[in-house]
């Protein structure tokens, strides 16, 4: 899912009306399809019943801690700690 | 129990001109007796063969007459004995009108035909019900017979034939729907009229051979219109209609929804005014009739079918009478529970048409005075 791209999605709406919207909240599945909310790891089609496992996710300061399996993200000078 | 009957055939009981010539106007009853060739009116055919005995009940022949054309007869084999509460007339020659090239005659042959229906049958037996029939060639036309007729009490349905020239939920039809909810009329469609005149072929690959092909391909065409008016938003844009198909299968409903869900969790985005699963607009406001009921192997199987199907809300129980292939009310089904089977041949009909119990004491005792036998 980390390989999905970030996007928003076209909301529903009105027969024959398309509205984007949502940018950069939603992650697509790179298989299928599916859109997911980043935040919550929730489908956009059925939220309550089908989402993916989510982590607590911390930005923390920069330690040099072997114990730690590290990603190369972007961030503003400190680490991105997940919390699994 | 009694019981509502949701296609059943009523016919013409000598030439369709003579009976149909006083409703049709002058100028068009005048066109066909100069001018159509063969000296009766023409509709055009699909060129198959049918059923034995001309394609109906080797019984259901009356003095004079073809099948389906004798009231007295129809009482006998069909609203007596098996206590129909109501039965749906959806007629049979006329059904055909969508495919003619010339949208004006067939309007005009439309109109003549509910008016026939309204005055030789409605009005002669009070379980009676009938469906107006419309020309969909041109949509206005369609939607001002709704309004002429579709108030009348007697009137339950619209319908077309499953040949068509565009998928049912295009938006070419959607006034037609408008007219529907407005007189809370289901949109109803009867097999027929596939790959004739105006009509596009039967099927993708073309008409196949025979009559026995042309029964099984029919799903087909029924697939096309129900994924048409889902994905158009035809559900969403008029959330109080219901669509009725007739005669073309049931069995195939639910693996063709478990692939539709599957595919519009991906898809969704494409069509974003389909905001639910497509299976659940389905539940809500599709209805199949029951004839030629599926017989799987084995026959218990047919359970898993129904209920995969939401059979307690979308199958409405028909004999297609008198037909050859006619399903009798009593040994159609297998043996089912008593709440399922009050669904299938009553309680979902009486809802999906808006009509009331004609016998109030049946609301209150639901199993009182079964007249129907469990058959197997």
């Amino acid at each position: 899912l980390c390989l999905g791209r970030i996007k928003g999605t076209i909301l529903p709406g009105a027969p024959y009306e398309y509205v984007y919207g949502r940018d950069q909240e939603i992650i697509r599945c790179p298989w299928h399809g599916w859109e997911f909310e980043i935040a919550t790891g929730r489908t956009y089609f059925n939220p309550h019943r089908i989402r993916v496992r989510t982590y607590e996710v911390t930005v923390e300061p920069a330690v040099d801690d072997v114990r730690l399996e590290t990603f190369d993200v972007t961030t503003e000078g400190d680490l991105v700690v997940l919390h699994a | 129990m009694p019981i509502i009957d949701c296609d059943v055939h009523n016919r013409f009981k000598g030439r369709i001109l003579d009976e149909l010539g006083p409703y049709l106007p002058r100028a068009f009853r005048e066109n066909i007796e100069e001018f159509a060739e063969t000296g009766a009116m023409p509709l055009p055919s699909a060129g198959y063969l049918n059923g034995s005995n001309l394609g109906y009940r080797a019984d259901s022949w009356p003095a004079s007459g073809p099948p389906g054309s004798d009231l007295d007869l129809m009482r006998a084999q069909l609203l007596d004995v098996y206590n129909v509460e109501y039965a749906i007339l959806l007629g049979q020659e006329l059904r055909i009108v969508g495919a003619l090239p010339d949208a004006d005659y067939a309007a005009a042959l439309a109109s003549a035909y509910n008016d026939y229906l309204i005055e030789r049958w409605l009005s002669q037996d009070p379980r009676l019900k009938g469906a107006v029939l419309i020309a969909p060639q041109d949509v206005r036309a369609a939607v001002k017979e709704i309004e002429r007729v579709g108030g009348h009490p007697d009137m339950v349905e619209v319908l077309v034939s499953n040949g068509a020239r565009l998928p049912y939920g295009n938006r070419y039809y959607h006034p037609i729907f408008e007219a529907c909810e407005a007189f809370g009329l289901p949109f109803g469609l009867h097999t027929g009229s596939e790959g004739v005149g105006i009509n596009l072929s039967l099927t993708v690959a073309g008409s196949v051979s025979y009559y026995v092909e042309n029964r099984q391909v029919r799903p087909q065409g029924y697939m096309t219109h129900l994924t048409s008016l889902i994905f158009e938003g035809v559900f969403e844009k008029f959330p109080r209609l219901r669509v009725v198909f007739a005669e073309g299968g049931y069995a195939w409903l639910a693996p063709f929804l478990w692939r539709l869900d599957a595919d519009w969790r991906a898809l969704r985005r494409q069509t974003p005014w389909v905001k639910r699963p497509p299976s659940e607009y389905v539940w809500e406001h599709v209805r199949f009739t029951s004839q030629p009921l599926e017989e799987p192997e084995p026959p218990s199987a047919l359970l898993d079918v129904l209920a995969w199907n939401h059979a307690d809300r979308t199958l409405v129980f028909s004999s297609d009478y008198a037909h050859w292939d006619f399903d009798s009310p009593v040994d159609a089904f297998p043996r089912l529970p008593d709440p399922l089977r009050r669904r299938i041949f009553y309680d979902n009909a009486l809802e999906l048409f808006g009509l009331s119990p004609r016998r109030p004491a049946h609301a209150g005792r639901p199993t009182e005075g079964t007249g129907i036998v469990h058959g197997h």
